[in-house]
């Protein structure tokens, strides 16, 4: 019995600990590593190595910088071009081969709306 | 024909059509090969193929053919060439404004080679690199495909005692962790570190006896020709096997400036041999450090589903898989269902349909159908 508790505590805990997905922090330091980064700095899209249409997304620094120089965000802007392609709203979504969840796209628009600061 | 002449076609016939061997963790058991390290010339499986597995791909695994090299060829014991073509069709739909993603490209064109000198080999696997989109449209448009480009996905040098049964490897090669799946858009393989492009440098050392394998590497991020975020780390993997059963034990620690992550994984096979269904499931667990954020999150990745072999060259597979990003905020899991077959009419040539359906938090979703011409000289 002890040892199938050790097994099941584990996700127990998991589970006691879930939290709304806006509890998450709307900041450029958490969105960045948590979300653009692994969904879209990939090799094969805009990593360094295929830097699609001349964009990466790799470093923190370097992705907020070309994302606020070429207005793909625009701070405080909900129409912020950036959103259109995580929705697929007009334009073709990002990343193509699959959507990010909602719940992604909607704290990344929660950091845009806040002012979208580095 | 003069023997320059032949040199030259030979060559241009294994740059221009070669393929990668790729590891086909579905084989185990099923091909009546107990290990990885038989059928391939890299203790962990993947890309060469020994003469054993050369002898696999006619007998066990395609409807019929000769397996060596070019059909015909006996590589001598100091040399293995290998190599894959891909091509690939796909149709995506992700509910885009666009409509549903079609493309016709090359997925893959590698020429692999293996020199040895007693324990000593020298292994590289170079070629064209592709992609399903255009990498220099401003916008992503349907169809097409990037441009090629040379890349090498593994060059290392090796070391293999067979007296003591070590492996010794230092160079560019995938660190041996979880089950391996050939599918580079499994959420096992693409969520763990190992996507497309994602092999790593490092120095590795494995043993393989009987009835297990282990494993260990330590490895840093491809900054020179990925450009990869710098990070390091370990990786280590024992595999148990009994009759018709394996379990896979991995861990994988990886650190960057940025991040920072711990993954556990258990993986499972088991063969069936009165229906030829092999069971496959791989769980890993993790928790990953964001250290600008100063924030962390658990997450877990996994696989299940059986392949089933209902004749020689014939395999079909269904999974089930499993992606929380953040294992805390259930809005943000992934799932996905699969149904793959794989057709080889002859060795060295397979037909691969898989499609899949992805469900991606609470409302969104893609289906993706492909279909792959895989052949290997």
């Amino acid at each position: 019995m002890a040892s199938v508790w050790r097994c099941v505590a584990p996700l127990v805990v998991l589970a006691s600990a879930c939290i709304d997905s806006l509890d998450r922090p709307a900041t450029w330091s958490y969105v960045h590593p948590a979300i653009i980064e692994p969904s879209c700095a990939t090799p094969t899209c805009h990593g360094s190595l295929a830097a699609r249409a001349g964009i990466v997304l790799q470093d923190a620094d370097d992705a907020y910088r070309l994302l606020i120089d070429e207005r793909h965000v625009v701070a405080g802007s909900d129409a912020s071009p950036l959103l259109y392609q995580l929705e697929g709203d007009e334009r073709a979504l990002m990343p193509p081969d699959a959507p990010l969840p909602a719940a992604d796209v909607d704290l990344v628009r929660a950091w845009i709306l806040d002012g979208a600061q580095p | 024909m003069k023997a320059p002449v032949v040199v030259v076609v030979v060559v241009a016939v294994l740059v221009l059509a070669p393929a990668v061997a790729v590891a086909y963790p579905q084989y185990q058991f099923a091909s009546d090969t107990a290990t990885c390290g038989e059928c391939h010339q890299t203790p962990a499986g993947g890309g060469l193929l020994t003469e054993w597995g050369r002898g696999e791909l006619g007998d066990t695994l395609s409807m019929g053919g000769d397996g060596r090299l070019l059909h015909a060829i006996d590589e001598p014991e100091w040399l293995a060439v290998g190599g894959g073509l891909r091509l690939a069709a796909l149709v995506n739909d992700t509910g885009s404004a666009d409509g549903a993603e079609t493309a016709v490209f090359p997925m893959q064109a590698e020429l692999a080679a293996r020199l040895a000198s007693g324990a000593l080999s020298i292994t590289a696997i170079a070629g064209a690199r592709s992609a399903a989109r255009d990498t220099a449209a401003p916008d992503d448009d349907a169809g097409g495909f990037g441009g090629l480009a040379f890349f090498s996905r593994e060059h290392f040098v090796g070391y293999h005692d067979e007296a003591s049964a070590w492996w010794l490897r230092a160079g560019r090669f995938t660190a041996p962790f979880g089950l391996r799946l050939a599918d580079h858009t499994a959420y096992v393989r693409r969520h763990t570190g190992y996507g497309v492009y994602e092999e790593t440098y490092g120095v590795g050392a494995s043993r393989l006896v009987e009835a297990r394998d282990l494993h260990l590497t330590a490895f840093i991020s491809d900054v020179l020709q990925v450009g990869a975020a710098p990070e390091a780390g370990v990786a280590g993997m024992l595999e148990q096997r009994w009759a018709a059963t394996a379990v896979v034990a991995s861990t994988r620690i990886t650190a960057g400036a940025a991040k920072a992550r711990v993954l556990t994984d258990v993986a499972v096979k088991h063969w069936l041999a009165g229906p030829r269904l092999l069971w496959m499931a791989e769980l890993a667990g993790g928790w990953e450090v964001l250290r600008a954020a100063g924030e962390g999150r658990p997450q877990l990745v996994g696989y299940a589903g059986p392949t089933w072999f209902p004749a020689r060259g014939v395999n079909v597979g269904i999974a089930a898989e499993l992606f929380a990003e953040d294992a805390r905020v259930v809005a943000t899991n992934r799932y996905a269902g699969s149904l793959s077959a794989s057709i080889m009419p002859v060795a060295h040539v397979e037909l691969i349909v898989t499609s899949r359906y992805q469900r991606v938090g609470t409302d969104d979703h893609a289906l993706a159908t492909m279909l792959q011409l895989h052949y290997l000289p």
